[in-house]
């Protein structure tokens, strides 16, 4: 049996972690030198874990199944030094998780692919990178053919 | 079965299991026995704009904002019998803060304007009394009377089906002037969405009568749009019409005469035919464009925005880029303006404001895009203008809590 025949786990991530920081010496932002900038993630990472079955249902019919998480730090919508911090506008922090399957099938020359996948799966609420508001847990299908 | 780790995937999970605790504490801020409510603004580089409200016993009293709640830009604030009252159209919902038993301003109650129609930065509003409130959403039509005492909506007008304005009135800016001794809030009505084009020319004030939840409308088509009003102690309401854009987008020499001051005599809801001032009749130099007229006994001030012919012969808003703010005081007896000794060029005037019958201006300076940002509260004391305080960003607005 190949390596290519065998089961394989795969599994990856990385970490940001970003220092970005207010250096004006005048101006309008002079008085909050030395602030992370607002409203900009600053510490953040994903990871993702893949478990592939090959010639699951024939010969280079893979399926793969698929997890992943996502994490933000809660990073404040203004100048960090401003305010009372209890009571400060923030991003919270979030964690959303999502996965799926995708599923490979050939017959004579043509080729489909199957992928389903439920993303943030928690039902958590998220945001983009200024506020925004991102989809709740949502579902998505996708057929790719090629001929 | 084979096992391919990629890089950095341990720090990675050790992320993932980062968690923080976000605790909401409500302690805000403490006073003496007078109190001052001063909202200051802050940018960040992106433009996102936030506001803290900050306690002071006297308007003088050094500004330290590490105590300071913050809200977005759009919140606006008023305050009525001691309560501070926190209308955030980002949010739609509507705050009540109290002092409590420590002299500490904190959260009481709140209320959703959810599925009224309320948007980011439609609105303005006014408090007349413990019962009767208004939020005017000028940019749909509505206005949403709502309870201080019960925070909750008690009714919500529509200005096309239940006043009788013709379609286009939705899409109006609308500027709270003030509230006479029976309780009736006025707004001037301007007849411009944002995008500054005229969609329901001529100028109107808007007076509502929150406790009774009724309204109506003063129409004079002579006049175009309104941009700024306040009363006087007699309950006569000053109103400043804006001709600027019944020239459409243009601006068109002469700029200087093209606002004009009337007047809507107390208990009348009409205009009053014998009074209107243009600009020059008050200054020689004749005012451009007033903004945030206010009146107190037989006195007035006023920010004006003064530009010169080469800036005014520019298109659109840009008409301002070289324009400068001047500050004006005078009598109400004669309306004569003299300029204020002792300022600057200022670039954006929020707000003027009367406490306690002195007249204050929140502005900053011209050269604030470039150096120096300190925001300033500053003081008429006779026809002078002395800065009184002054912090990081810009000073809004400043209240008598009590």
């Amino acid at each position: 049996m190949s390596d290519s025949n065998r089961p394989t786990l795969r599994i990856s991530g990385n970490g940001t972690w970003l220092d970005f920081r207010n250096i004006s010496e005048t101006g309008r932002f002079e008085p909050f030198k030395g602030d992370r900038i607002p409203n900009r993630p600053y510490l953040f990472s994903n990871a993702d874990a893949g478990y592939k079955i090959p010639n699951l249902l024939g010969d280079q019919n893979n399926l793969q199944l698929f997890l992943g998480a996502r994490y933000v730090h809660k990073f404040f919508r203004g100048w960090e030094s401003v305010g009372d911090p209890d009571r400060k506008q923030f991003i919270p922090r979030q964690l959303t998780q999502n996965a799926g399957l995708t599923q490979d099938l050939q017959k004579n020359e043509l080729k489909f692919t199957f992928t389903l996948e439920v993303q943030n799966i928690s039902n958590a609420k998220v945001f983009d990178f200024f506020g925004v508001q991102r989809p709740g847990r949502n579902f998505n299908a996708k057929l790719l053919m090629k001929f | 079965m084979k096992i391919q780790f990629s890089f950095l995937f341990l720090s990675a999970f050790l992320m993932l299991i980062i968690t923080g605790c976000d605790d909401d504490g409500d302690n805000v801020s403490t006073i003496d026995d007078t109190a001052y409510l001063i909202q200051v603004e802050t940018q960040s580089p992106d433009g996102d704009r936030l506001v803290y409200m900050v306690v002071l016993p006297s308007l003088d009293s050094a500004i330290n904002l590490d105590n300071a709640i913050e809200f977005s830009g759009s919140a606006r604030l008023r305050t009525y019998d001691e309560k501070v009252y926190i209308y955030d159209s980002e949010t739609m919902e509507i705050l009540k803060l109290e002092f409590n038993e420590n002299d500490e301003l904190v959260e009481t109650d709140k209320f959703s304007m959810a599925g009224t129609g309320a948007t980011f930065f439609n609105g303005t509003d006014a408090i007349v009394s413990n019962t009767g409130a208004v939020v005017v959403l000028g940019s749909i039509g509505k206005l949403v009377f709502w309870s201080p005492e019960n925070m909750e909506i008690t009714a919500i007008l529509d200005l096309v089906d239940d006043l009788g304005l013709p379609e286009t009135a939705s899409g109006l800016t609308m500027y709270y002037g003030g509230t006479d001794a029976s309780g009736r809030a006025f707004f001037s009505v301007g007849t411009t969405d944002f995008t500054g084009f005229v969609n329901y020319p001529g100028a109107r004030v808007m007076i509502v009568d929150p406790d009774n939840q009724t309204a109506e409308i003063v129409e004079d088509l002579t006049l175009s749009q309104g941009t700024s009003g306040n009363l006087d102690d007699d309950g006569d309401y000053y109103f400043v019409g804006d001709a600027f854009f019944t020239l459409g987008r243009y601006a068109i020499p002469p700029f200087d005469t093209d606002f004009s001051i009337n007047r809507i005599n107390a208990g009348t809801n009409s205009f009053d035919p014998d009074f209107q001032l243009l600009g020059t009749d008050i200054n020689d130099n004749g005012y451009e464009e007033i903004r945030h007229l206010s009146i107190s006994g037989d006195r007035f001030v006023a920010g004006v925005i003064e530009a010169s012919t080469d800036s005014i012969a520019t298109w659109g808003f840009d008409v301002f880029s070289n324009a400068k703010i001047q500050l004006y005081t005078g009598s109400t007896s004669d309306w004569k303006g003299t300029k204020l000794s002792g300022q600057g060029d200022f670039q954006f005037l929020f707000s003027a404001l009367e406490v306690d019958g002195d007249f204050y201006f929140a502005t900053t300076d011209i050269d604030s895009r470039d150096a120096d940002d300190f925001a300033g509260l500053y003081k008429v004391e006779g026809t002078s203008l002395v800065k009184v305080n002054e912090t990081v960003g810009f000073i809004r607005q400043a209240y008598r809590i009590r």
